[in-house]
């Protein structure tokens, strides 16, 4: 869920 | 300081005569006001993307945002989410439908263009005192960190960096105007894109790629990559997470620096290249930093101030003048946006005050040279501001942001996309917008409720605009027909072909261009309707 950061 | 050596200075100056020349070339070629306050509309989409992006990103990139990363872990990202899809609503939504409206009304300056669609005396009296003060709060922050950079890493005295970095900016401003200001952003956006990647390729290989960086950080502390930051300091509170997404997501609309890259487009056509362009060099640029800040935990635990991690990095990875190309980098941050704040202060002190109440009848001479002598007057007294300091002056900056994004965003989106707006709600939505941004960060609101400045001044600005907007007088059947116009929706009677002929059966074609040169329908008593 945290991998919500990683959208480029 | 950390530079400092004949290699920084020899490369610093190449740059700063480089920036110059760019000046004095488009000195020359800006013949005409429109020239030299929008570049006579003639903005390429790769100039467009780079000088709209690079406006938006300031020094902070290269040293703020590295630093937080370092103290907060990857909660900071959610800025970077925002940001990195900013250039896609900017051009996706205002692009096409403000380059046209805005060359249908004939403005030259966004303040101007809000006062033309949304006509009426406190229209543009409100809007210019909000762009006045706060654009200029931004033109001061800039230039006394072009001359604190320049200080910290190359051991000049303050005042003399200030006169040297500033005194570029004004001069290549005042001299070349708009063109000027897009070309060096160009140049500037290069540099600035180019620096960021080398730096984070090398670091990568060191902290064993982006499983090795996480892994470490874990080690380090779990709660650096989690989602709310080191400690779980914002656990659950949505309202931070929101407007630090929203602020860069959607907040660049309502900046009047940034939007008049719109209508300096050469054609509404280009949006379609200029989004792809901008939002490449977004991803390039925008995580990059945060993920170097992060890196810096683990190569660089014992650093003093996290602000120079980027430099650090670059110093310790790089050559001497690979180095000090990083420390141009910097640099060019800082001045691609104090260029385009300076060169909106010339365009709204000229057109927007003298042209509108000291000289209505000023010729188009007149007009460039009172806009010239504008940014080189702003430029030289924003000099002496930031080398005397007074008291209160610099507290304007930490409002700017989220006063500019809040007062003018409802006004500048809603006059594309919604015919009912007009002027009770843009006047209502500027002044509610501002006055909640500065009441909610004075008084230390946004720490206290978990909610985000921003956040909560556009939620009242928006809402303004509506209210004020059902509540007023609809705009003119004019300016509705304009709005049309703008966005291709005018109703076209029967008898015009509103399809394009490249994209029907060439049968059917044929038979249309038939119809179209010949008298066949007349001669049989059919008239078009």
């Amino acid at each position: 869920h945290v991998f919500a950061f990683l959208w480029p | 300081m950390i530079g400092g050596g004949v290699t920084e200075y020899v490369v610093l100056l190449i740059y700063l005569v480089g920036m110059i020349g760019i000046g004095v070339y488009w000195a020359k070629n800006s013949k005409t006001s429109e020239d030299y306050l929008l570049g006579g509309r003639k903005i390429g989409s790769v100039l467009t993307a780079l000088t709209l992006q690079t406006t938006s990103m300031s020094g902070y990139m290269f040293m703020g945002g590295p630093a937080q990363a370092y103290k907060e872990g990857y909660f900071t990202l959610w800025y970077a989410v925002g940001d990195g899809g900013g250039a896609i609503f900017n051009v996706g939504i205002l692009g096409k439908r403000m380059r046209r409206l805005s060359y249908f009304l004939g403005c030259l300056s966004p303040i101007e263009y809000i006062e033309k669609r949304y006509p009426g005396p406190a229209t543009r009296i409100i809007a210019a005192i909000i762009a006045i003060c706060f654009v200029y709060g931004y033109v001061l922050a800039q230039f006394l960190s072009a001359g604190k950079t320049m200080c910290a890493l190359l051991g000049v005295p303050l005042p003399i960096a200030i006169i040297i970095g500033a005194g570029v900016i004004v001069f290549y401003t005042f001299a070349g105007g708009y063109l000027a200001v897009a070309w060096t952003d160009f140049i500037q956006g290069i540099v600035m894109v180019c620096s960021m990647v080398i730096i984070f390729v090398l670091a990568w290989n060191q902290v064993g790629g982006l499983t090795g960086l996480n892994e470490s950080l874990t080690a380090v502390d779990p709660t650096l990559t989690g989602m709310w930051g080191k400690d779980n300091m914002y656990l659950g509170q949505w309202g931070v997470v929101a407007g630090a997404v929203g602020v860069y997501l959607i907040g660049y609309m309502g900046l009047p620096h940034v939007v008049i890259r719109h209508m300096a487009m050469e054609s509404p056509r280009l949006a379609k290249q200029t989004v792809v362009i901008a939002t490449v060099w977004n991803q390039l640029f925008i995580f990059v930093p945060y993920i170097i800040g992060l890196m810096g935990i683990i190569m660089l635990p014992n650093i003093n101030d996290p602000e120079m991690i980027v430099l650090t990095m670059a110093y310790e990875l790089l050559p001497g003048v690979m180095a000090a190309i990083v420390l141009v980098a910097i640099m060019s941050a800082i001045m691609s946006t104090a260029d385009a704040q300076l060169m909106l202060m010339g365009t709204m002190l000229g057109r927007d005050i003298y042209q509108r109440y000291i000289n209505k009848d000023a010729t188009d001479k007149q007009l460039m040279n009172v806009s010239r002598i504008c940014i080189l007057a702003v430029g030289v007294l924003s000099i002496i501001i930031a080398l005397i300091k007074p008291p209160g002056v610099f507290s304007l900056v930490v409002f700017s942001f989220s006063t500019l994004g809040s007062s003018f965003l409802p006004s500048y989106v809603g006059a594309v996309w919604w015919k009912r707006g007009n002027t009770t709600g843009c006047v209502a939505s500027m002044i509610c917008g501002c006055i909640i941004s500065i009441v909610w960060e004075a008084a230390g609101l946004a720490t206290v409720t978990g909610m985000h400045t921003f956040f909560i001044g556009i939620i009242i600005s928006i809402a303004a605009y509506i209210i004020g907007s059902l509540i007023g007088k609809p705009p003119t059947k004019e300016m509705q027909d304009l709005i049309d116009r703008a966005g291709c929706k005018t109703k076209i009677p029967a008898g015009f072909a509103t399809v394009n002929y490249k994209d029907i059966a060439p049968e059917t074609n044929g038979v249309l261009t038939f119809l179209k040169d010949s008298n066949y329908m007349e001669e049989r008593g059919f008239q078009p309707v």
